[in-house]
């Protein structure tokens, strides 16, 4: 039985709020329950991890560390040993039956263990970087890091009879574009890929100004019956893998368009079912079983909103903001079901809609980029307010569920900013003379690692190509290393925009400021960090070159981020705190991402272990335990 | 030709490499080294494919849209 008179916490993750756009929207008003939280405590720029991205600055605040010692170091950084970019969420082994098996790359205990282990119960929901769930951890559901059905973070198809038509000329990834073949018996029939080269069917009809999806061309049962523009529920698919072992994914179809024997399908990626996930979803794994009996099927995908299908021009920007609404209700309905129904002492509920729209409407708010069209602003430029709207709703509901007694803090990773230019690092290198390459396939470049002495992977990462570190090193370590470190550190700091004049990179950090203690090879030589309004090129990340300008104006719809990279009081985030154990006011020194794991134990009456980096920020009598 | 040549193709590993394969099989399974070989390096390509799924379908890798989709 929980003790009531113990503090409870309530945190709301609000992935990508951004100070300076916070405020702006709370003075317009529009944040009521938000405004309402910081008059009665306190509200500051939360400075951020480096390099600034969800997983790392997530696993930053669940831990009181950075990311040198937590280990979540980036999206994706350079396999130690060889030229090809791994993921740095986690790691990636040969499982059972052909399948992944997923490790987290966590080094030490996140908020949930230790809270866990001092006797308190905890939930950590959706917080992007928490996969796989440990299950140490009190109970969690993953983040951004689950997978979907064949272990990829969401592969979207559009199913059409007509896959040669010019209106998917712009969809660059072909292989999602998926052919519905005519049986005799009249069934239009398209694959459903699985886990480990497993797939099924999906079997519909035409029948007038609709469409009908059947369970299959034997068993006519109809699953569902849309119109155009209509979104089905949730759908079932079974995949038998290697010893008849079945295993169901789930997922939701919109009929995009329906001109007599025209169709055109979106499918959502297949996600692992709750009730039966795959891959590890919740720890324990029963509370995926409960959250399934209880609210039916959910999606699981840990970024359920299908950015890479808008990316690809798979997806209208209407569909993409109908998969996100979904999604975020659905996770919504997750969150006050468990805020409810189950005892807690610290509950942690992240949510994406902030960064997701900053990333994809960013242009259409403001008019200053150059990607900025009037008649798109009027369609969209109202979205990431509309997001942030969206929060302060969930916020003022979470509060009036947990009751007056809760402590509330609301955090987030790191803002949101335009970007107005690409800057594509490994063109620059090779237009240098630091990264030679030869032609290759379909116009691509091709790496020749025999001549290159330096290549970016990662965000912002530079890794010099070693001699005795890498297979083809050639830079000899010592006294040549260093002063090809220091060489490209002068020369980008040096690189001015041509079209503006003004410096692309503002700071080049060294592994020993960045990641103190780190093996050399396993983190980069370099880190760069660009100028507000610069991001890196698409490719960048993943040890590639691209024929191309080094600089380049952002005409896509990716238009706002965090992850340039920037430095951490470039891009920081926010956090405000209200409730028992927050004094009115109270003036927060500097407050740091890894001090709020520290400030929450704190608030908890429990010892904030040696090992943290942080320390906590509310040191008054008010915060010992009630 | 015959089953195993069109299913079968040949490489050539080092020697030494070879030779600690073999000090290790002893107890497990495997009646060969080339069989306990192809094991390992199935279990890495599954491996390495599934960690070159996720990246590449991380959409802060994939190149921007300047349309939108159908």
């Amino acid at each position: 039985m929980i003790d009531r008179k113990r503090r409870r916490i309530l945190v709301i993750g609000a992935d990508g709020a951004d100070p300076g756009l916070l405020q702006h929207l709370i003075e317009a008003g529009q944040l009521p329950n938000l405004a309402r939280l910081r008059a009665r405590g306190v509200c500051a720029p939360l400075l951020t991890a480096f390099p600034p991205v969800s997983p790392v600055a997530w696993t930053s605040f669940l831990t009181g560390v950075g990311p040198a010692r937590h280990g979540v170091r980036d999206f994706v950084t350079k396999a130690p040993g060889a030229y090809r970019p791994t993921l740095g969420m986690f790691t990636v082994t040969a499982g059972d039956r052909g399948l992944p098996a997923y490790h987290s790359r966590r080094q030490v205990p996140a908020l949930g263990q230790i809270t866990t282990a001092a006797g308190r119960q905890s939930f950590t929901l959706r917080v992007p970087g928490d996969f796989p769930p440990h299950p140490v951890d009190g109970r969690v559901l993953a983040g951004l890091g689950m997978p979907d059905l064949v272990g990829s973070f969401g592969t979207s198809a559009l199913y059409t009879a007509e896959p040669d038509a010019e209106r998917f000329d712009r969809v660059k990834a072909r292989p999602q574009i998926k052919p519905l073949r005519l049986t005799a018996d009249g069934w239009l029939q398209g694959d459903l890929d699985g886990p480990a080269g497993t797939s099924s069917l999906l079997t519909c009809r035409i029948e007038g100004d609709r469409l009908h999806v059947a369970a299959s061309a034997d068993d006519p049962t109809i699953l569902a019956t849309l119109v155009p523009g209509q979104w089905s529920d949730w759908l079932s698919a079974t995949f038998f893998l290697a010893g008849n072992a079945q295993v169901e994914g789930i997922y939701r179809l919109k009929l995009v368009r329906l001109a007599g024997r025209s169709v055109d399908l979106y499918r959502t990626p297949i996600q692992c079912a709750p009730h039966a996930p795959l891959y590890p979803l919740t720890a324990p794994p029963e509370l995926a079983h409960r959250l399934a009996d209880a609210l039916g099927p959910f999606a699981t995908l840990g970024l359920p909103a299908d950015q890479a299908g808008l990316q690809q021009g798979l997806i209208s920007l209407e569909t993409f903001l109908e998969s996100a609404d979904g999604a975020w209700e659905e996770q919504a309905a997750i969150v006050r079901h468990l805020l409810v129904n189950e005892e807690w002492d610290l509950f942690i509920a992240h949510y994406f809609p902030i960064d997701s729209a900053q990333h994809m409407f960013w242009r259409a708010m403001d008019p200053a980029h150059p990607a900025h069209d009037p008649g798109e602003a009027a369609r969209f430029g109202d979205q990431i307010a509309r997001a942030y709207r969206w929060v302060d709703r969930q916020v003022g509901e979470l509060l009036a569920l947990a009751g007056d007694g809760v402590t509330a803090i609301v955090v987030s990773d790191h803002g949101g900013a335009a970007i107005r230019r690409w800057f594509y690092l490994n063109a620059w290198l090779e237009a240098e003379g630091y990264l030679q390459a030869t032609p290759g396939k379909k116009g691509r470049l091709r790496m020749d690692w025999a001549r290159t002495r330096a290549c970016g992977f990662g965000t912002g990462g530079i890794f010099l190509n070693v001699r005795g570190r890498d297979p083809q090193g050639l830079v000899p370590p010592g006294d040549a290393y260093q002063a090809l470190r220091d060489e490209l550190a002068a020369r980008l700091l040096g690189l001015a925009d041509p079209e503006t004049g003004q410096p692309v990179v503002k700071a080049v950090l060294r592994p020993e400021e960045v990641y103190p203690g780190v093996n050399p090879g396993h983190v980069p030589d370099l880190s760069l960090a660009l100028a507000p309004g610069y991001a890196l090129g698409r490719g960048e990340s993943l040890g590639q070159v691209r024929a191309g300008p080094v600089l380049e104006t952002n005409r896509t719809w990716w238009s706002g981020g965090h992850e340039g990279p920037y430095l951490p009081e470039d891009i920081p985030g926010v956090l405000l705190m209200a409730g028992p154990g927050i004094p009115s006011g109270a003036h927060l020194d500097a407050p740091r991402i890894v001090d709020v794991a520290p400030t929450i134990l704190h608030l908890l009456g429990l010892d904030v272990p040696a090992h943290m980096e942080g320390r906590p920020l509310i040191r008054s009598s008010s915060s010992s335990q009630l | 030709m015959t089953e195993r040549k069109t299913k079968y193709t040949t490489i050539s590993i080092p020697r030494e490499l070879y030779r600690r394969v073999e000090g290790i099989i002893e107890g497990t399974g495997f009646r060969s080294s080339t069989e306990y070989i192809v094991y390992l390096v199935r279990q890495a390509v599954i491996a390495i494919e599934a960690d070159r799924q996720l990246i590449h379908s991380l959409p802060y890798m994939i190149p921007g849209a300047d349309e939108e989709g159908p």
